[in-house]
């Protein structure tokens, strides 16, 4: 069993990569049974995080099966053996190709001649070709091993390393490109968590085999100052919002380790520290548990409670409650829980933002004290997560927001109008309020709030030392009563200037609502596309959030079993706003792009490095958007030093959460790496790619002329003087 | 977990400490760099500090005839006797031949660099040179000798000459691999020397070898700095940084 801490980086029904680290980054791991690629240059570690992804596997008792096309399995054993004694039980299989004979030889099917065997099998020695015939190893018949291997095996952890050299050496006859879309296709039918290598040189365009990946976590290295820098970034990650921010990283004997409070601008190539603005930690949401909603509802009440005794607004919360009962009414227990917990979230956020705005007030009665008091206890707990909680149907259930919704109908002080039927969910929103956008105080508005508030980010574990998820996911209904549970959500709420009062206030509260659910668990229904809201650059005005459709579970079930609702209050159902469409830029790819160092606020936040000003600004990497991708989405390319909202479409289906880079330039003009020839042109509705970014190159490569044959200088003269240097 | 093989020493101390020990034995290695940067002196270093331990080494001459390879090194005072070279460098014919496609007399026997001068030594094949030919040469070779360092310098002009294969790139890429595998099958640590590309094009020998060690030589004013860096290193801990390195009378001197 996987011991506690690393269970806890992992979401419900998520893949673990290995490093936890990594977990976090996609917050919670990887979704099963799709392919997903490790792209970048040689030696910055793909193997080796492959392999970690499959010892993974093997601590967690499954079945992992390698297939090497590159370096023979006695070299990776040898090199990989302090990952682990778990790589003694990854199985590998040899489809590195034989020597060529160059005669008539018989050739045998590669599934004939060779098996897997485990690592802890394998010789010291290289495998020798056999003398009397040899293997040629087509993708086809690989595919044909794979589906045998398969069948004789249930594994549930594949990596192909690498694709590369599976279309260099392997596609005789064939397109590589098309060779590899079929081959990714056939992955893709086999239903199991595959991983694949890729070389490529540089941080090029996304090829069309590439694009049927789920997902990819690039490598980046260049070279700085004559050092190597080392930056792990996920390019895209198909079904959940991701942290797509450069991180840097190191090798070791015992793996990659990331280090995740550090983020690499990805075009100035500047570090930059997180520090207080963190990448949302992970939604470790497990699956809801029939746990008890009613719990989480007395919690609420009590926090509503206490809102009202200090005057402090709670709109949004009342918008999520709202959703919740639309929820449960088209019974959605899912969509429903994950409104309430917004709603608790939502309703602890209301408290510490008004904290950090009016935090030198007194604290008036005794009253209001206790009140202050209680929340930031509970703002406290709720830093280790929200338990999980579902909306169980039961009638305490009922009966709790009953009571809830009798609170909000009469809120102490907030003159609102009907809140909307059809209410727009407060995007969840994850990733880290941008690190320095000055984001004004919110649009006080309308109803959803939206907004990521002020300058203090307003979910971030307050010390920078990320806060590693709250251990232990409960494998079985627990109560939930402890907030400080199963690592659930991720924690949306800095910590609050503890004990600081709070005055009265009558104004809607700005929170970050983003926050709240974090990346939705996207679990079987995700529906809600999340769309993050945030301002891309200080000044800008915030914007309202962008209409969502309502939660509109993909099953909606039949209502049989399931309590009804009492019928509320007519004025609870009122029509909903009309909301503005709103082009917000996610807040992820705000931060993706980092801040061009111009239109850069708050330098405080910031350390620069020296050598900024003579580092070249460079363009991004290429968006992630492949053809599975919701085709509606469109993105305009921001002008380069300033960011602009960028346009994006309410998605219907949410399954796909893209995290796009901003394109900057214009296609690449060089090359595409890797087989030459015959890459399929990216499909059109890619709008972007990138210049082939070229880190250090400079430096790196030497001038060379490579169309002239240029002999080594041997002229003797120069040999004479070897007093300087030598001839080479 | 087996003891960890002994490292191959390249001949210059301060690589193998960027190294982490040396080289890992049996694998095939990249060394990069640009014209003037030291690579094939730094590979003939690698093949003497072979035969400073008693093995057999080889030398695939294609840049360079093996006899201008003489004279460059003739100054350092390595002893090339024992260096077994085989004559893969297409010579003046080649110029010829991209006009019309003639065969070239590229290889031949093996020929100790002592033998060098005797011209009555001559290919057995009109082979183009390519990699198939060079591939099925070392066959021979390798049944009667038992090389454990193979130099082959430069894979880029064995490209450049090989016309046929340039046209075929997967016919090539297969080419190479096979040969390496060949050699690694041998027990052989290979050296290959080669001229950096178009850095968005990936080659074969940059997916296959384990390793690749850089020269750089840049020019500030009217000195020339040079660097080497390992670029990477399957399986070893090693030194990233760019050192600064220069060739004097003794050989190279890195840092």
């Amino acid at each position: 069993m996987p011991p506690e801490g690393e269970l806890a980086a992992v979401g419900p029904g998520r893949v673990s990569t290995g490093v936890a680290a990594l977990d976090e980054i996609l917050y919670g791991g990887l979704v099963p049974s799709r392919p997903y690629l490790i792209v970048g240059p040689s030696g910055t570690g793909k193997t080796t995080l492959a392999l970690q992804f499959l010892c993974e596997g093997v601590r967690r008792g499954e079945n992992c099966l390698l297939v090497t096309l590159e370096e023979p399995p006695n070299e990776m054993k040898t090199n990989h053996a302090s990952l682990g004694p778990e790589l003694d039980e990854v199985f590998v299989f040899d489809a590195i190709p034989d020597v060529m004979r160059y005669e008539r030889a018989p050739f045998k099917d590669i599934a004939t001649v060779r098996a897997s065997t485990k690592f802890k099998d394998v010789g010291s020695e290289i495998r020798k070709t056999p003398e009397l015939s040899s293997v040629e190893v087509t993708f086809t018949a690989l595919e044909q091993t794979l589906k045998l291997e398969i069948a004789r095996r249930h594994y549930k952890r594949l990596v192909i390393d690498s694709l590369t050299a599976l279309q260099y050496f392997c596609m005789k006859g064939v397109d590589e490109s098309l060779g590899a879309q079929s081959f990714l296709r056939f992955l893709s039918d086999l239903r199991i968590t595959t991983v694949l290598t890729v070389e490529s040189p540089l941080e090029d365009i996304e090829t069309p085999e590439r694009l049927l990946a789920r997902g990819e976590v690039r490598l980046f290295r260049w070279e700085l100052d004559g050092k190597t820098v080392r930056a792990l970034g996920v390019e895209k990650l198909r079904g959940s919002p991701h942290d797509a921010r450069l991180h840097p990283y190191r090798i070791s004997g015992r793996g990659i380790d990331i280090q995740l409070d550090v983020t690499i601008s990805r075009d100035t190539r500047e570090l930059l520290l997180r520090g207080a603005e963190t990448v949302p930690a992970p939604v470790l949401a497990p699956e809801p548990q029939l746990a008890d909603l009613a719990d989480g509802l007395s919690s609420l009440e009590q926090d509503l409670k206490d809102l009202a005794t200090l005057g402090i607004s709670f709109d949004p919360v009342r918008a999520s409650v709202l959703r919740a009962v639309e929820d449960l009414k088209h019974g959605s227990l899912r969509e429903a829980s994950q409104a309430m917990r917004s709603a608790r979230v939502e309703a602890v956020q209301a408290f510490t933002t008004h904290l950090k705005r009016d935090s030198d007030e007194a604290p008036g009665s005794t009253r209001r004290a206790a009140a202050a008091e209680r929340l930031a206890t509970r703002s406290a707990d709720l830093r280790g997560g929200l338990p999980p909680t579902s909306a169980a149907g039961s009638p305490s259930v009922t009966a709790g927001l009953e009571r809830v919704l009798a609170l909000l109908t009469h809120p102490p002080s907030v003159a609102s109008p009907a809140p909307p039927e059809e209410v727009a969910l407060p995007p969840p929103v994850a990733p880290a309020k941008s690190r320095s956008r000055a984001t004004p105080a919110a649009p006080t508005a309308v109803p959803p709030q939206v907004h990521p508030p002020a300058p203090s980010p307003t979910f971030v574990p307050a010390p920078p030392p990320r806060e590693p998820a709250p251990p232990s996911l409960p494998e079985s209904t627990s109560p939930p009563a402890l907030p400080d549970s199963p690592g659930d959500e991720l924690d949306p709420l800095g910590s609050p200037a503890g004990g600081e009062a709070v005055t009265e206030r009558k104004e809607t509260p700005v929170t970050a609502d983003g926050a709240v659910i974090g990346p939705p668990p996207l679990p079987v229904v995700a529906e809600r596309t999340v769309e993050p809201p945030g301002p891309a650059t200080p000044g800008e005005p915030s914007a309202p959030p962008t209409t969502v459709p309502a939660p509109s579970p993909a099953s909606v079930s039949a209502d049989a079993g399931r309590p009804k609702l009492p019928d509320f209050p007519a004025p609870w159902l009122g029509p909903a706003p009309v909301m503005p469409a709103q082009e917000v830029p996610t807040a992820e790819e705000v931060d993706m792009v980092g801040i061009p160092p111009a239109a850069a606020p708050a330098p405080k936040r910031r350390r620069r490095s020296a050598s900024t000003s003579s580092r070249r600004k460079q363009s991004v990497p290429a968006p992630s958007v492949g053809p599975d991708s919701v085709p509606a989405e469109a993105m305009a390319p921001p002008k380069p030093k300033k960011r602009a909202p960028r346009k994006k479409k309410a998605v219907p289906d949410a399954t796909t959460v893209q995290e796009t880079t901003p394109p900057e330039a214009a296609a690449s003009p060089s090359d595409p790496p890797g087989p030459s020839g015959s890459r399929g042109e990216p499909p059109a509705s890619l709008e972007a790619s990138s210049d082939p970014i070229l880190p250090g190159t400079a430096s790196t490569v030497e001038p060379m002329n490579p169309a002239v044959a240029e002999p080594e200088p041997s002229s003797v003269e120069e040999i004479k003087e070897v007093g300087s240097d030598g001839a080479s | 977990m087996e003891p960890a093989s002994p490292r191959v020493s390249t001949g210059v101390p301060g690589l193998d400490r960027m190294l982490g020990g040396g080289l890992l034995p049996g694998r095939p290695y990249l060394l990069t760099g640009g014209s003037g940067s030291g690579k094939s002196l730094l590979a003939m270093r690698f093949l003497v500090a072979g035969l400073e331990v008693g093995e057999e080494v080889l030398l695939v001459a294609v840049d360079e005839p093996p006899t201008e390879i003489v004279e460059n090194v003739r100054s350092f005072g390595w002893d090339l006797s024992s260096v077994r070279t085989l004559d893969a460098n297409p010579g003046v014919k080649a110029i010829k031949r991209m006009s019309d496609v003639q065969e070239i007399r590229a290889l031949s026997d093996a020929k100790s660099m002592r033998d060098l001068s005797d011209p009555s030594k001559k290919a057995a094949e009109p082979d183009d040179i390519s990699i198939q030919s060079i591939h099925l040469k070392l066959r021979q070779l390798m049944g009667k000798t038992k090389y454990a360092r193979v130099v082959v310098d430069s894979i880029s002009s064995i490209r450049r000459f090989a016309v046929k294969l340039s046209l075929d790139p997967q016919a090539e890429r297969t080419e190479i691999q096979s040969l390496l595998r060949f050699l690694s099958e041998q027990g052989v640590t290979t050296l290959i020397t080669a001229t950096p590309g178009n850095p968005a094009l990936l080659t074969a020998e940059e997916v296959l070898t384990r390793g690749e060690i850089l020269l750089t030589r840049k020019w500030v004013g009217d000195r020339s700095i040079r660097q080497m860096k390992i670029v990477r290193m399957r399986g070893s801990a090693h030194d990233t940084e760019r050192r600064p390195f220069t060739i004097t009378q003794q050989g190279f001197q890195v840092g």
